[in-house]
Formats: C-alpha cells, sequence, structure tokens
C-alpha cells in the first residue's frame, strides 16, 4: 500500500466527519421519526417527503445550493453572520451540516419503520403499569427500536464516507479540515496519479464491503425485514 | 389458378411494390449523407466552452460538417482518451496532457497546437478597494484558486502568488475549487472575497464584479495545446478544423475572449 501522509490524514478526517455526523443525525432523527410515526397531521406527507429528497437530488444540486445559502449573502450565512458566527463553507463545521443534510433519510427512514413495527401493543401494555410517557419512550420503544438504530447509524456512517458531491462543492479542499477521501481519490485520479488512486480507492471498496456484509448479517439474525428501512 | 386468385395476386403485387418504394423513400429521406457532411467530436476544456461554442457556429457554416462537442477537465479527457473515448480532437487547457498523449502514441505528433494561451485575473464581486495587485490580495480573508496540482490556472496563481512573493502569508487562507469553474462558483457566491480565474470566465461570465488582470510576467505560460487522437475517424477534416482554429482571423476572435496573445 502506498498511502501518502496527506492520505492518512484525509481518512483520520472522514473517520471523524462520519462519527460525528452519524451520532448529531441519531440525536435529531429520533424525535423525527417519532414524530412521522405517531402524527395523523396533514404535515406528514410534506415533511417525509422533504427528510426523502436527499436521497432523489443530485450532490451538485445539494452542494450549489448550499454554497450559495451558507455563504455570506445567502439566508442561513446572513442570520449566522448577524450572530457573529463565520460563514460555513470551507470549513469542518459546513461539512458536517452538510452531510447531515445529505445522509438524514438514510438514518431517519430506519428508525422510523423500527418505530412503525412496534405497533401500540407494547405502548398500551406499559400504559396500563402506570409508566408515563417518557418512561415508556425510553424503556420500551427504545430498546425494541435497536435494530432500527443499529442500520440507521451504520447506513448514515457510510453514507457520508462514501460522499462526494457536496463535499466537493463545499469544502475548498483545504487539508486536514475538508479534504476527504473521496476528494483526496479524485485528486489522484485527475492528476494521473493511478497507484495512489488505486491504493485508497481499494481500502474503500473494502470498507463498503465489510460494512455491507455486517449489516446483511445483522439482519438475517434478527429476522426482521423493516429495520433497514427499506433502503437495502 | 382461378382469375379471382390471380387478380388477388396481381393486388398483392402492387401493393408489396409500393410498400418496398415508401420504404426505400423514407430510407433515403431521413438517412443522413455521410458523403457530403460529416461530424468531429471535439473534447474540450472547460474553460473554453464560450469561445468554441462561437467558433463552432462559424466552423459549421463555412464548411457545412457539424461539431459534437463535450465540455470537461483536462484530466478526465486524459483518462478517457486512454480508455478509447471516440473523440476526434482534444483541446487541453495544458501543454503537458497532449504532449503525454502523442508520446503513448493516442495523438498524432505533427498535430500538436497552441490554440490559446490563458490569462489570469484576480476577481471579486464586490469593489477591490486596493489598486495595487500584492494589498488587494493580502486584504483578503478567503483567496479562491484552483487546484494548483490539477488546474493550470491554479497553478499559475500559485506561482503569481510565490513570486509576489506573498504566498507564506497567504497560504492559509486559499480555499482550493477542483477546477476553475469551481472557482468561479466559490467567488460568485461571495463565500470567497477574491479568486484567481481566467480573464475568459470574466468576460463571458453571468456577474461582471471587479477584477485586476493579473501579468504574465508573474507565472509561466498557461499554454493550452490541441491534438488530433490517432483513432481520429477523419482525419482530413480533423486537419482542417486544426488549421481553422489557427487562421489569423479565428485566432483574433480568441484574443476577445480574454486570452493572450504572448
Amino acid at each position: 500500500m502506498l498511502l501518502s501522509p496527506e492520505d492518512i490524514g484525509a481518512i483520520w478526517l472522514t473517520l471523524k466527519l462520519a462519527s460525528l455526523v452519524t451520532l448529531l443525525l441519531i440525536l435529531i432523527s429520533t424525535p423525527i421519526a417519532w414524530w412521522l410515526t405517531r402524527t395523523q397531521s396533514w404535515l406528514k406527507g410534506p415533511i417525509n417527503a422533504i427528510v426523502a429528497m436527499p436521497l432523489v437530488l443530485p450532490p451538485t444540486v445539494l452542494g450549489f445550493y448550499l454554497l450559495l445559502l451558507l455563504g455570506p449573502e445567502g439566508f442561513i450565512g446572513k442570520l449566522l453572520g448577524q450572530l457573529g458566527i463565520a460563514p460555513l463553507p470551507f470549513s469542518f463545521t459546513g461539512l458536517v451540516v452538510a452531510s447531515m443534510v445529505y445522509s438524514l433519510p438514510f438514518v431517519v427512514q430506519p428508525i422510523q419503520n423500527a418505530f412503525a413495527s412496534i405497533g401500540e401493543g407494547p405502548l398500551e401494555a406499559a400504559a396500563t403499569l402506570r409508566a408515563s410517557p417518557w418512561d415508556r419512550f425510553v424503556h420500551v420503544v427504545i430498546p425494541l427500536a435497536k435494530p432500527g438504530y443499529i442500520s440507521a447509524a451504520i447506513l448514515g456512517f457510510a453514507h457520508t464516507v462514501g460522499e462526494f458531491g457536496v463535499v466537493l462543492m463545499i469544502g475548498g479542499n483545504i487539508p486536514n479540515e475538508t479534504r476527504v477521501i473521496s476528494v483526496q481519490i479524485y485528486d489522484h485520479v485527475e492528476a494521473l496519479e493511478y497507484g495512489q488512486a488505486h491504493s485508497l480507492s481499494l481500502l474503500m471498496i473494502a470498507f463498503a464491503f465489510t460494512v455491507l456484509v455486517f449489516l446483511y448479517s445483522i439482519q438475517k439474525r434478527q429476522k426482521n425485514s423493516t429495520m433497514s428501512g427499506g433502503l437495502l | 389458378m382461378t382469375d379471382k386468385t390471380l387478380l388477388v395476386a396481381q393486388h398483392i403485387q402492387i401493393y408489396a411494390k409500393k410498400i418496398v418504394l415508401s420504404v426505400l423513400f423514407f430510407c433515403i429521406l431521413f438517412s443522413p449523407s455521410p458523403s457530403l457532411a460529416d461530424t468531429l467530436r471535439l473534447a474540450v476544456a472547460s474553460n473554453f466552452i464560450s469561445p468554441i461554442k462561437q467558433l463552432a457556429a462559424k466552423f459549421e457554416q463555412e464548411t457545412g460538417h457539424s461539431l459534437q462537442l463535450s465540455f470537461g477537465s483536462s484530466g478526465k479527457f486524459f483518462a478517457q482518451i486512454k480508455n478509447n473515448a471516440p473523440y476526434d480532437i482534444f483541446l487541453s487547457a495544458d501543454l503537458t496532457k497532449p504532449q503525454t498523449l502523442i508520446k503513448e502514441q493516442l495523438a498524432l505528433p505533427d498535430s500538436l497546437i497552441i490554440y490559446a494561451r490563458g490569462k489570469l485575473a484576480l476577481w471579486s464581486i464586490n469593489p477591490i478597494p486596493e489598486i495595487v495587485l500584492k494589498d488587494a490580495i493580502l486584504r483578503a480573508k478567503r483567496i479562491a484558486i484552483a487546484n494548483p496540482k490539477l488546474a493550470p490556472y491554479g497553478k499559475a496563481a500559485e506561482e503569481s502568488l510565490r513570486n509576489l512573493p506573498i504566498w507564506d502569508d497567504v497560504k492559509n487562507k486559499i480555499v482550493q475549487g477542483e477546477n476553475i469553474g469551481q472557482t468561479y462558483q466559490f467567488v460568485y457566491s461571495q463565500n470567497a472575497e477574491i479568486g484567481f480565474v481566467a480573464l475568459s470566465q470574466v468576460l463571458t461570465g453571468q456577474k461582471k464584479g471587479h477584477f485586476i488582470s493579473v501579468p504574465n510576467k508573474l507565472h509561466g505560460k498557461i499554454n493550452q495545446a490541441a491534438v488530433i487522437l490517432t483513432r481520429t475517424h477523419n482525419i482530413e477534416l480533423a486537419n482542417i478544423f486544426m488549421a481553422f482554429i489557427m487562421r489569423v482571423d479565428v485566432q483574433e476572435e480568441i484574443l476577445q475572449f480574454g486570452y493572450s496573445t504572448e
């Protein structure tokens, strides 16, 4: 393997990014998924659609609009500017925000499906035992939805690692700050450094294969077809 | 055979003839006429999009042949050509890639031409407060350049910063686009206050903004070379195109898009 210090920097940065994004996404996806499972509101359809949009949109669309929105003249950028926060593009924080948008459906949907498959029964049983709504959620729903959470974490993490278009658009290619593995591979290929491109690409292939084998094996063990959220 | 069956047979014959004739007629009507006009497939570096569109129309009008244009980064085209991409001519953003293709016998050695020389500009959406190039750069918080490893304009930008010499002062404020198209986007969205882009982009782009020309002496030449690829399907037409693009009036037209004479 020929991995340069830059390659290793890119690998670390990618792992850091994917871990942080997965953690944050699980936190914000839980209330979203819970609301989407329980609600009768007419907003359910539109919110479901918004959550699923990154699955359909090309990364260039996401990246281009994030660049405009988060920039100093953009809507969000101006708001942040008034709060004294520097523009997000070209920063690690910017990558985290962009990756959260991009990987959102991969985390929300498995959790949502896991919640839905629990049904009313366990919740009603817990209610008759005088468990408070919070108790019911923490001690009944979350443990029962565990397989969904595992799928969500794996898919969210893997998808953030494999992200390319969005980070290329808003990253600015700064070593150890925004230059992730996929961008580094792209650089190698464009610069005709095929040897280095191969080393990193083979690593990515091995990673993807391992993750998917792991995901399918837990899926088989759990015999729970809803856990991967219909994404796989 | 009875008279009736004979009559039916005759009818069938007549109809069959009619069908064959009309099929032939439609074939002739809709078939391309290969002997009269041909299509050349061009792989064109992104910075040359605007000029080649205008020149292609001129070429097509003059010769009656058509040009099929593909746009992308030179590095991508290089990889595609090595893998047998069906282009006739490659208009690169640099000189090295066409030279390498010749060395690897994927391009014709005698066909190499320098069809344009790039000019670098420091570009900003908002007015640039300093007139002196060096001061304008030092003042900015974010400076966008194209990836120096990949893009000739990025390499020229880095060389200029080193020659000014303010590279060490600004290197931590630099953000890189993977090509000048993306670099343009960074400045366009005002995420970077200033950026080094091709003068041709500034002159043909959507937003006018403000710019300072970067003197040619600050960086190596941005020679953009073109070659005819060995696997071309029409070498004569390819030669005609190469002669066309080097013609004096065409070269003058290219200069108007923000390219240099030297």
